[in-house]
């Protein structure tokens, strides 16, 4: 299921005095399974976009096509809503039920009414986030807090299979290892079941880490749209809009100085940094 | 001289039935310094700076702030002044219906006097770039605009320590920049910082680190010493900075390495 | 949603009317005039009396109409609902009574908090109730509670949205769902508003803590001054008064056998 955008605008509170315009005429073509990063300082409207790609809000003009439905058909936008899994950025708006087993079976209940079959997905979509199905399945959300809660929202997104997978900040005010968790879940899931992920974050690390794609956002239009690999050569651009160099890219940034290589121009991941070091003889540093 | 501040053998848990939050903390810190406090999340450290200003009283030991001690009620009222405290969400710090009155909030308990208030607002307003919105409500401003905010109305209390926690997880790279701009001026001009944080990127502008995991201190010494010898971070549960990673990785390779402190934060 | 809001923040614009030239003490003292009058009126005549004391109030305060009405359309499920309930009982009057109390009541707050910053309405009702502190009536508590609640009240309609939007993906998959299963959610989104209002005012309280707050201490720094404006408004409030004995008066008269 690709996403398309046409011309589209949307302007916030219209019609009050508070109304501003959040989005500004932006086209976009995502096609199916690719992993987005959209970024731009706050608000440029990254999470205006990421709502509208997911038709939880209309467009004032243009039109928000995904796959086969168009967001303006309510109907259409019902069964959209089956397709879609959309993390907020705070889990406390979404995990609301009153244990952690009710925030999945509410969804997967529809699905399947066997209790062994929903207990079991529960099981292994939990196992999968690393969280002790027994030791959490009768607790209250509101009891568990941070990278935990989290975590149980990202499964309870992911636990209905969705096609496109749309993620707000799923990574802010977690530590390192959390977050690393986080990632490299979700890249797995990617990987696996081939979804189209939107991922909406402030964070260039983890863009250039793991996305195909990075859009930037600012002032509600598209400022720039490239793959990880040309990060240097948009480089100039996005420092106007306060985009600050990640510790990777001022290494690289350093060992250029002292070194004229021509393979660290394509290094922008930390691995492809690890084997650049490993594969260095002495004699060239 | 005194220490500032000074945890004497200090235990904390929230309660009897629950495990101890806080083991067997002693520390202490003198006046200019620049303390740094990283941490996973859940490894006591927010805990322990709300010990520091009494906002919690140590189940044992004694905490005591320029030799005032905390367990005693009737030093809470200038301990409070003298250390300022900026908490993580700046959202529900922030009290007052526009940006001049959160200033002046704290003013007002201390009761200074409506003009004297007025002045101390304006010059830490000026100061942080937040004057020209001054009459703004806060719901207006932006995450950094607000992070400022809570670091003037703690400023405009004229304290002599200033504790920051966890204030720029949530912010995007521009404000976080913005804000360790504010506390290196802050620590310039002479006032004792506390920083807490989960991001081991932050640590090398402060002139002393304590590493915690599981509510002990790992290790209390400066950043440069943490850096030499990283499994001062894993052993604690932490991804070692990243400059520290990728220089130990080429040491392995015999290699020179360049020198971490050109990856300190904020100094390019 | 939205438009609740507008209650908050009204101040931001700039219209330079009438009414934002006055002390908030002599708006404070019409508004609850007005407001006590229009719920006590129970006549038609009165309704069409205060209809136009209202409209003079939007035309004084020089509100573009069109943010009014915007607030307003965000009501009409409800005085909708009012005017129903009242004709099932087979109550006419109340039925159109009602709602258009309800659309006074509305019109009058977004006309006062458009024409006063909410700095200065927080002062002057901390003036006007201070005669209550002899009564040991906690004024400055009561005040600053009240600013508090008002500063977030949009963050609380925020989060009720965001709430609201999750609920609504997750159970886009059953159309015709029972009543239960819809009182149910809506048990579960209430409870989980709760509790976000509880840990920000948890956090809250901590951080007023740490800046030495204690109950009653402010000493609020703005000295309000009365002008001619001010003597014309409690004068239109008394006038307020007097037309409506008259009108009941004159009502009652006509009820006398």
């Amino acid at each position: 299921m690709d996403i398309v955008l046409e011309d589209v605008s949307c302007m916030l509170a219209a019609r009050t005095p508070f109304n501003a315009k959040a989005i500004d005429r932006i086209s976009l073509h995502v096609p199916a399974g690719q992993f987005v990063a959209m970024m731009g300082p706050t608000g440029s409207g990254k999470t205006t976009l990421g709502q509208l790609m997911g038709g939880l809000i209309l467009p004032q003009s243009g039109a928000v096509r995904i796959g086969p439905y168009r967001v303006h058909k309510k109907s259409d936008r019902l069964r959209l809503w089956k397709t879609i899994g959309f993390l907020f950025q705070f889990p406390e708006h979404q995990v609301i039920e009153d244990t952690v087993f009710n925030h999945f079976g509410a969804r997967l209940h529809r699905l399947s009414t066997r209790r062994e079959w929903v207990a079991e997905q529960v099981n292994q979509t939990m196992e999968a986030v690393g969280l002790c199905f027994s030791q959490f399945k009768d607790r209250s959300p509101f009891q568990i807090s941070g990278g935990e809660l989290r975590r149980i929202a990202l499964a309870g997104v992911l636990v209905t299979e969705p096609k496109i997978l749309i993620l707000d900040e799923p990574t802010a005010g977690l530590d390192n290892w959390e977050r690393s968790r986080v990632l490299s879940y979700l890249k797995q899931v990617h990987n696996e079941r081939k979804m189209t992920v939107l991922y909406m974050t402030h964070r260039l690390e983890e863009a250039l880490e793991y996305a195909d794609r990075i859009l930037v956002l600012d002032h509600g239009q598209l400022y720039a749209d490239f793959h990880p690999c040309n990060i240097r050569d948009h480089w100039q651009r996005l420092e106007r809009i306060g985009f600050v160099k990640t510790p990777l890219l001022r290494f690289i940034d350093s060992l250029e100085e002292r070194s004229a290589n021509k393979l660290l121009e394509s290094v922008y991941k930390e691995e492809q940094l690890i084997s650049f070091i490993t594969t260095l003889s002495r004699k060239e540093l | 001289m005194e220490n500032v501040i000074s945890f004497k053998d200090v235990w904390f848990r929230y309660d009897s039935r629950q495990d101890w939050t806080l083991r067997e903390i002693n520390l202490t810190l003198d006046e200019g310094e620049w303390l740094t406090i990283v941490g996973g999340n859940g490894s006591g450290k927010s805990t322990l700076v709300r010990l520091i200003n009494g906002l919690l009283q140590p189940t044992l030991g004694e905490v005591a702030v320029y030799g005032k001690k905390t367990c005693d009620h009737r030093n809470l009222w200038d301990i409070r002044q003298t250390v300022g405290m900026v908490f993580p969400n700046a959202e529900n710090q922030i009290v007052g219906l526009t940006v001049q009155e959160d200033t002046a909030f704290g003013l007002y308990n201390i009761g200074v006097s409506p003009d004297e208030a007025e002045s101390r607002c304006r010059s830490v307003l000026q100061l942080l770039g937040l004057y020209e919105l001054k009459d703004r409500p806060p719901y207006f401003l932006s995450g950094g605009e607000k992070q400022k905010l809570a670091i003037a109305g703690v400023l405009a209390m004229e304290p002599k320590v200033i504790i920051v926690d966890e204030s720029t997880s949530m912010l995007d790279p521009h404000s976080a920049r913005q804000i360790h701009e504010i506390m290196s001026e802050l620590h310039r001009n002479g006032y004792t910082l506390i920083q807490v944080t989960h991001e081991v990127e932050e640590i090398f502008t402060a002139d002393r680190l304590v590493v915690m995991q599981k509510g002990k201190i790992r290790f209390d010494g400066t950043p440069q010493e943490a850096a030499a010898n990283s499994c001062v971070f894993t052993d604690s549960g932490l991804l070692p900075p990243f400059s520290v990673r990728m220089r130990d990785l080429a040491k392995q390779k015999g290699l020179n390495v360049p020198a971490t402190n050109e990856f300190e934060f904020g100094e390019e | 949603m939205q438009w609740l809001k507008l209650l908050s923040f009204g101040s931001s614009m700039n219209t330079r009317s009438f009414l934002q030239d006055l002390d908030p003490r002599s708006k404070l003292i019409f508004t609850a005039t007005y407001l006590s009058l229009v719920t006590i009126s129970n006549d038609l005549v009165s309704v069409v009396f205060y209809a136009i004391v209202g409209l003079s109030l939007i035309l004084a305060a020089r509100l573009p109409l069109a943010y009014l009405w915007n607030g307003l359309l965000g009501l009409i499920p409800l005085l909708l609902t009012l005017f129903c309930f009242h004709m099932l009982l087979g109550d006419l009057k109340n039925a159109i009574l009602l709602p258009c109390k309800l659309i006074f009541i509305i019109t009058t707050a977004i006309a006062l908090s458009a024409t006063t910053p909410p700095t200065k309405l927080a002062d002057g009702l901390e003036a006007i109730l201070r005669p209550l502190t002899l009564v040991r009536f906690p004024v400055q508590n009561f005040v600053c509670m009240i600013s508090v609640a008002f500063r977030f009240i949009p963050l609380f309609i925020d989060e009720t949205d965001a709430m609201m939007k999750s609920h609504k993906l997750k159970h886009a998959r059953y159309k015709g769902e029972g009543l239960r299963t819809t009182t149910q959610s809506l048990l579960q989104l209430l409870v989980a508003l709760f509790v976000a209002v509880l840990r920000r005012a948890n956090q809250l309280a901590l951080a007023m803590d740490a800046r030495c707050y204690l109950p009653g201490n402010k000493i609020r720094a703005r000295r309000l001054q009365y002008s001619w404006r001010d003597g014309i408004t409690i004068l239109l409030a008394l006038a307020l008064l007097l037309i409506h004995m008259l009108l009941k008066g004159e009502v009652f008269e006509r009820w006398i056998p």
